[in-house]
């Protein structure tokens, strides 16, 4: 019993390092991230969300399942459906991201949803984001807090940072 | 303050809406109605997922209802067609497709189609999801022709692959076909300065927006455009316009918290709360859904909420409906259409 158990852990292991060797070269290199950023939270609040248009050059459809972030204690993926006017909010099970595509996260649509904040946010701080996408590789975004009380933003390329985490 | 003529007139329009709710609770009052227009039932058991969908009209003609693509999506756009099938007769006027669900209120959703021709019309529409599980929807032709108005409520399920819901009541018929009960309307609610009434603010636009301070985006979203629409108008501009932010969460929202939430968009915007009560009422009279969500395990809940909002003209009627999300631009040029901004001289940029 004890060498099956030995030897299923030893699977286990070599199952764990191929995946992670497969994350390696995963979809977190065909994805790439523009103009991420957090809204800044009202005072009095502690939820907000991040924004960001993800851009997949793969031939591959990407999903990305999961997003966490250090500043809030909770990071769900939601999108919003407009039903009869109603805008409901919910929490979805992945983004899609099509082959040769983009998606754009945006207010009323889809998002990063950032629950229980820590600590107030302040405008201009870095957030970084990690996204897991369904291969399991990851992306590792970092998103300026911006005012939104601020008028329409013109596009700064250099607003956040797009790194790769294996 | 209203002249007396025009309060007679909020009276006696009162007194009607109260005398068209009570006949509307007979079943046989869309006869009566010549607003309702006439009722055709379409031909049964056709499953507009699968195929057009059919009613013969009292010239003989076919009415065709057709949406695209089949099985009709949720979110995505959908095309909607209308075609009069059969001999020469009078052209289409008017054609709206009005959804609702079957005996639910889900706001008002209607799509005026563009006449191609005198017997098609068509028109891109959307179908709002209902993401808590099947639901029957109408769909209502109504639709003007040699002067009559017709509704023609074509039963379809949100799966493609259930039964065709049973043919419309007549209440549901009369649900679909009335057009939205937005007669907005005076209140007073309670800001952290005092109380604040909508008919303080004649001889301004109010810019009405209905939210909670636990609003995770769209609230946010809605009043970071009201505080975009302020800063872009000019101080005399200003002058003329309120933002009013009236809570769905009269729980959790206290006058103090949302001038601390209201500030942070701008320093001119108000937000008010009262008794649930008190704000059920006014969220009815501007037709306004709100539905508190299950909490989760720390207490946390959404207030699902109706996104659009509302402009209430110098006059205290409603003059427009905002969707959204809102585009101060947008917004901006219809308060400019509105008086006393429309009287004024306006500098170009």
């Amino acid at each position: 019993m004890t060498q099956f158990l030995r030897a299923a852990r030893t699977i286990s292991a070599s199952l764990a390092l191929m995946t992670s060797a497969c994350a390696f070269a995963g979809a977190a290199d065909k994805l790439s991230v523009a103009d991420p950023y957090v809204r800044l939270n009202p005072p009095g609040t502690r939820v907000t969300a991040a924004y960001m248009v993800l851009k997949n050059a793969g031939d591959k459809d990407i999903k990305v399942t999961k997003a966490a972030n250090p500043a809030s204690k909770l990071t769900e993926l939601h999108n919003h459906f407009n039903e009869g006017g109603v805008m409901k909010m919910r929490q979805v099970p992945a983004i899609e991201v099509k082959a040769k595509g983009e998606t754009a996260l945006q207010p009323s649509g889809l998002h990063v949803m950032m629950i229980d904040l820590k600590e107030a946010l302040k405008e201009g701080q870095i957030v970084p984001i990690t996204l897991t996408l369904d291969d399991g590789s990851e992306k590792k975004v970092d998103a300026v807090v911006k005012n939104p009380t601020a008028a329409a933003p013109a596009k700064n390329e250099h607003a956040g940072h797009d790194m790769n985490k294996h | 303050m209203l002249s007396p003529s025009r309060r007679l007139l909020l009276d006696a329009a009162l007194i009607l809406s109260l005398v068209l709710i009570v006949v509307a609770g007979y079943r046989y009052a869309n006869s009566q109605r010549t607003e309702a227009g006439n009722t055709l039932i379409p031909e049964a058991n056709c499953n507009l997922h699968r195929s057009a969908c059919a009613a013969v009209l009292p010239d003989g003609r076919k009415l065709i209802l057709s949406i695209t693509p089949r099985p009709i999506p949720v979110v995505q756009p959908m095309q909607l067609e209308v075609r009069l099938d059969g001999k020469a007769g009078a052209p289409l006027g008017k054609v709206e497709v009005d959804f609702a669900g079957k005996s639910m209120n889900m706001g008002f959703n209607r799509v005026t189609l563009t006449t191609v021709d005198g017997s098609h019309a068509k028109a891109e529409g959307n179908l709002p999801v209902c993401v808590t599980g099947r639901m029957d929807w109408l769909a209502t032709v109504l639709l003007e022709l040699d002067g009559k108005r017709f509704n023609i409520p074509f039963p379809f399920s949100s799966d493609p692959e259930a039964p065709v819901p049973a043919q419309a009541t007549a209440d549901d018929t009369l649900a679909a076909a009335q057009p939205p009960t937005l007669q907005g309307g005076d209140f007073t609610l309670l800001s952290a300065a005092g109380p604040v009434s909508l008919q303080d603010y004649r001889g301004r636009v109010v810019w009405l927006i209905f939210g909670y301070t636990y609003c995770p985006d769209i609230c946010p979203t809605s009043l970071a455009a009201a505080g975009q629409l302020l800063a872009a108008l000019s101080p005399e501009e200003q002058q003329k316009v309120q933002v009013i932010f009236v809570s769905v969460d009269p729980e959790r929202d206290t006058p103090q918290r949302l001038q601390e939430y209201t500030r942070f968009f701008h320093p001119a915007i108000i937000g008010v709360t009262g008794g649930p009560e008190q704000i059920a009422a006014v969220a009815k009279h501007y037709g306004v859904i709100h539905t508190r969500q299950p909490a989760d395990a720390h207490g946390n809940y959404a207030v699902d909420h109706t996104a659009s909002s509302f402009l209430i003209g110098a006059d205290g009627l409603l003059a427009a409906k905002v969707g959204h999300p809102p585009m101060p631009a947008e917004v901006a040029a219809k308060i400019r259409t509105l008086p006393p901004l429309s009287s004024q001289e306006r500098k170009l940029p």
